[in-house]
């Protein structure tokens, strides 16, 4: 078992946009598996019964560690999540315009909730 | 490509084979990322609640979220996000060249692991909130 054990040469004709989103889905996949888990784990699983608090996070946000990982969160969640939806509208909706405008909405979505999401962070990081 | 693409290809291709080992993965995948979508955009609202109420508005929403109903709320999520980070690392395997001809193995070893992590989970919480 291991890499080479498919034999056929497959030759897959893709632009180069749909190869970046498709390696950055990878990436970012790679990225959300440890600062998901990190997060997931410390808030909620190291002591599943502290209750969180916004002075609580006041003091975790001043943590450079925290900042990276809240701020790593969002970047790869939303891209990888609209991203993901993109994958899944693309099955159903076949014609080239009405995916120009899927990816167009999930672009807009994705970069307005983003730069909201880097606001409040921001914010709560200042707060502290 | 009339009849090899759209929603009624789609559907035909899921709902006319049976539920194979393979099929069933991809509905999961989807499903859970789709289920885990709706959850991060409900998460960065209810975190906008810090900049919005930073009176006690956060601490109660974080009260509430912290209450039975939620809680098992968040172990479905936990449940939704193992699935499909697991079921990801194998599609990732595949792409790398790695046990593509032990695909149905793959599937219900990750999903081992996964109920595995999600009993430890349930019984952490559990403990924690005297449900046992």
């Amino acid at each position: 078992m291991g890499g080479g054990e498919l034999q056929q040469t497959v030759h897959i004709h893709a632009s180069k946009r749909s190869f970046w989103l498709w390696f950055l889905q990878r990436v970012s996949s790679v990225g959300l598996i440890v600062v998901l888990l990190f997060h997931m784990i410390v808030l909620h699983y190291v002591d599943p019964s502290a209750e969180i608090t916004l002075a609580d996070t006041h003091v975790r946000l001043q943590s450079f560690l925290f900042i990276i990982v809240d701020s790593l969160l969002l970047g790869f969640g939303l891209f990888h999540g609209l991203n993901g939806v993109r994958n899944v509208a693309y099955d159903y909706f076949p014609k080239p315009g009405t995916r120009k405008a899927i990816s167009s909405i999930l672009l807009i979505v994705g970069v307005v909730v983003f730069v909201w999401g880097a606001f409040v962070l921001v914010n709560l990081v200042l707060a502290g | 490509m009339a009849g090899h693409s759209g929603l009624g290809y789609y559907l035909r291709r899921v709902l006319r084979v049976s539920l194979e080992t393979g099929t069933m993965a991809h509905l999961l995948h989807r499903v859970t990322g789709l289920l885990i979508v709706v959850y991060l955009f409900l998460h960065i609202g209810a975190m906008s609640y810090t900049y919005f109420d930073a009176g006690s508005g956060f601490d109660d929403l974080m009260a509430t979220f912290a209450s039975t109903p939620f809680l098992i709320v968040d172990l479905v999520l936990f449940a939704g996000v193992m699935i499909h980070g697991l079921n990801g690392l194998r599609i990732m395997l595949f792409d790398m060249g790695y046990f593509s001809r032990r695909q149905k193995e793959l599937f219900w070893v990750m999903m081992a692991i996964a109920a595995t992590s999600v009993l430890i989970a349930t019984w952490l919480v559990g403990a924690a909130h005297g449900w046992w």
